[in-house]
């Protein structure tokens, strides 16, 4: 008990943790799609696909990072203000759609708008994130 | 912004990423604070100044100083 109490949580644990749930969800794929095959192909897929995200996650963040902080205030400041600018881009682009489809310039079905908006959201995050990234601040 | 980070970190004879780890940040952090690109925190300014045995003060200067916020 006093043996646990006094372990710290190292960034290796975190590390050890996201590729032991990973390979848990593997496990639970395969195990899913061997014995229960007439469930189909598809929660066996979402498991496989997810615990090779949290193992790949942790092996390369483990080789990138090692023992120094995967996050610090910078790159905090830089994730929260990616975000912020992708929130207003997107709301942007979204008001352009929905202008674009009631003056019928445009003829969307619900599935495209989403699909592109979900797509416009994700890689502006990333791309904002990047530039700020590399100018080394927001400001 | 500029900064005396790099000469107090030499001085020492401490490397960008000994000095990370000393203030717990990643070692860009240091490269965008050396090049005066990153304003940090204050918290940050203080570990890095406490780090490198110095003030926040002395490791940090504004062109507008001159101008000064309590000037008059």
């Amino acid at each position: 008990m006093l043996e646990s109490s006094n372990m710290q949580f190292t960034p290796w644990h975190r590390y050890l943790y996201r590729v032991t749930f990973g390979s848990i969800l593997i496990v639970l794929g395969i195990a899913e799609l061997l014995l229960v095959p007439s469930e189909g192909p598809l929660i066996p897929t979402i498991l496989l696909a997810a615990g090779l995200a949290f193992v790949i996650a942790g092996v390369t963040r483990w080789r990138r990072f090692g023992n120094a902080p995967e996050q610090d205030e910078r790159s905090k400041k830089i994730g929260a203000w990616g975000i912020s600018y992708s929130w207003f881009l997107s709301l942007l682009f979204m008001t352009v759609l929905f202008l674009l489809d009631y003056l019928q310039v445009v003829i969307l079905t619900v599935q495209t708008a989403l699909g592109v908006s979900v797509m416009v959201m994700t890689l502006s995050a990333v791309a904002f994130q990047l530039y700020l990234s590399r100018a080394g601040d927001v400001a | 912004m500029q900064t005396r980070i790099k000469e107090y970190r030499t001085a020492l004879g401490l490397t960008q990423e000994e000095l990370a780890a000393r203030v717990q940040v990643r070692r860009e952090t240091i490269v965008f604070l050396e090049k005066g690109k990153y304003n940090p925190s204050l918290r940050l300014a203080h570990a890095v100044a406490k780090a490198l045995g110095t003030t926040v003060d002395d490791l940090f200067s504004f062109g507008d100083e001159e101008g000064g916020a309590g000037g008059g």
